[in-house]
């Protein structure tokens, strides 16, 4: 493409969580992509512009190729074959486009390095618990579903021990999973954003970036997405009228939610960018 | 026991339509049979995993329990740590295509009636071997959302 177009990169959170995100309380997950899909041609068709999502999700690089084949084929067969761009995979690590083509966005720093062979070592005699192999850019800590809450508590204190206040520290224990997450503080959503723009600027040389939609419903990572320096460029932050966002953080990122929970409110949320028509 | 369509599919790209799994989800739901489908993939266990998992959430049933490797001889559950031990199902290169076929076959049997078992196929090596195994077959060469929207009339 070399004409000048408006484009507007869209960046969402579509983590291991896929399966509540496509769902709605109302409908089955078709209706609700078919929904989002529509919802990106209108608000192609109101700014005069082309959207491209990039995927940002926490997961392994694997999960994160196999999860963005699958949505570009849908997107192709729903007449929407430039729709997705990229997948960045374990926050901001890798990169990988719809050919398949992998990126290294990011290395995980010779620190945490080091801490992951004391974490090794601490786990070495419990059974089940390990370190996940498939993601190499942070410590992802995975436990056996039938963990107790107790159990994950103990081994979250002694593994935090180890690691000290120098990194990030994630826990996770719900429907979706057990884990640990340990990061460097710059292995972010956010810094995904900062790394895609260029990127997507090299690539669609002579395009025209209005603003920018991060999208997401967790206040830990998606949200600040839309704090990611993006060199002067609008950012709205959208999300999904999910519970696991507070009030509080709505206000002070001016975040737009949509009405429904998940992909419902996605969709709802880019219909309300679309009827602001900012770029036109 | 309910009357089971079960269904064997080699091109699982050709599912993602989705205009098309509405109706197939519309059509299956008013049907009186349950209908199962098994993939045959080359695809790694991760992309087959991630396949099952957003077709059945886009389609809203549990319509894939299973796929078949052909390449990598081995059988693998959508819900595998607890199921697999259930059916006794190694995740090994333990058994060739006709024992897996079999053997899905087998633990559908335990708990339907198979009422018709359909095998989709762009080529018939693989099916040659369905047809050397006395079961309720039907090879077609149509798309899998075909054989649905005849549901009503088997």
């Amino acid at each position: 493409m070399s004409a000048k177009f408006n484009l507007i990169p869209i960046f969402l959170d579509w983590t291991g969580t896929i399966n509540e995100i496509l769902s709605t309380e109302k409908e089955i997950g078709a209706v609700g992509l078919k929904r989002f899909f529509n919802s990106i041609k209108n608000l192609e068709d109101e700014t005069n512009s082309k959207a491209l999502i990039t995927i940002v999700s926490g997961g392994a690089l694997s999960s994160s190729k196999a999860r963005l084949e699958i949505l570009n084929k849908l997107a192709m067969s729903y007449g929407m074959p430039n729709l997705f761009g990229f997948a960045v995979a374990e926050f901001c690590g890798y990169l990988v486009d719809t050919n398949g083509t992998i990126s290294i966005l990011d290395n995980i720093s010779p620190d945490l390095l080091q801490k992951q062979n004391e974490i090794r070592n601490f786990l070495a005699n419990s059974p089940h618990i390990e370190i996940n192999s498939n993601v190499t850019k942070y410590i992802n800590v995975i436990f056996p579903d039938d963990i107790s809450k107790d159990v994950y508590n103990n081994y979250a204190e002694n593994i935090r021990k180890i690691c000290g206040d120098k990194f990030d520290f994630l826990v996770s224990f719900d429907k979706y999973g057990k884990e640990f997450d340990i990061k460097s503080k710059l292995t972010t959503k956010q810094n995904a954003v900062k790394f895609m723009l260029p990127i997507i600027s090299n690539k669609y040389q002579g395009c025209n970036i209005p603003f920018i939609l991060t999208g997401g419903d967790t206040e830990r990572e998606d949200l600040p997405m839309a704090l990611a320096d993006t060199g002067g460029i609008k950012v709205i932050p959208i999300a999904p009228h999910n519970n696991d966002i507070s009030q509080s953080v709505i206000d002070s990122f001016s975040v737009i939610v949509g009405n429904g929970n998940n992909i419902e409110g996605i969709s709802d949320s880019i219909d309300i960018v679309s009827k602001m028509g900012r770029c036109k | 026991m309910r009357d089971l369509v079960l269904i064997f599919i080699e091109e699982e790209d050709s599912l993602l339509d989705l205009d098309n799994i509405i109706k197939l989800n519309e059509k299956v739901r008013n049907c009186k049979k349950n209908v199962k489908i098994v993939l045959v993939s080359n695809k790694g266990k991760v992309e087959i995993g991630m396949f099952i998992s957003i077709f059945n959430k886009l389609i809203g049933l549990d319509i894939i329990d299973f796929t078949i490797s052909n390449s990598l001889n081995s059988i693998v559950h959508i819900k595998q740590t607890q199921d697999l031990k259930e059916y006794n199902i190694k995740d090994k290169n333990v058994y060739d295509f006709d024992h897996m076929i079999q053997l899905l076959i087998n633990i559908y049997s335990d708990y339907y009636n198979l009422n018709k078992i359909y095998y989709i196929a762009s080529n018939d090596d693989l099916f040659s071997k369905l047809r050397m195994k006395d079961i309720n077959y039907k090879k077609i060469d149509e798309s899998l959302y075909d054989i649905i929207f005849d549901l009503k009339e088997d």
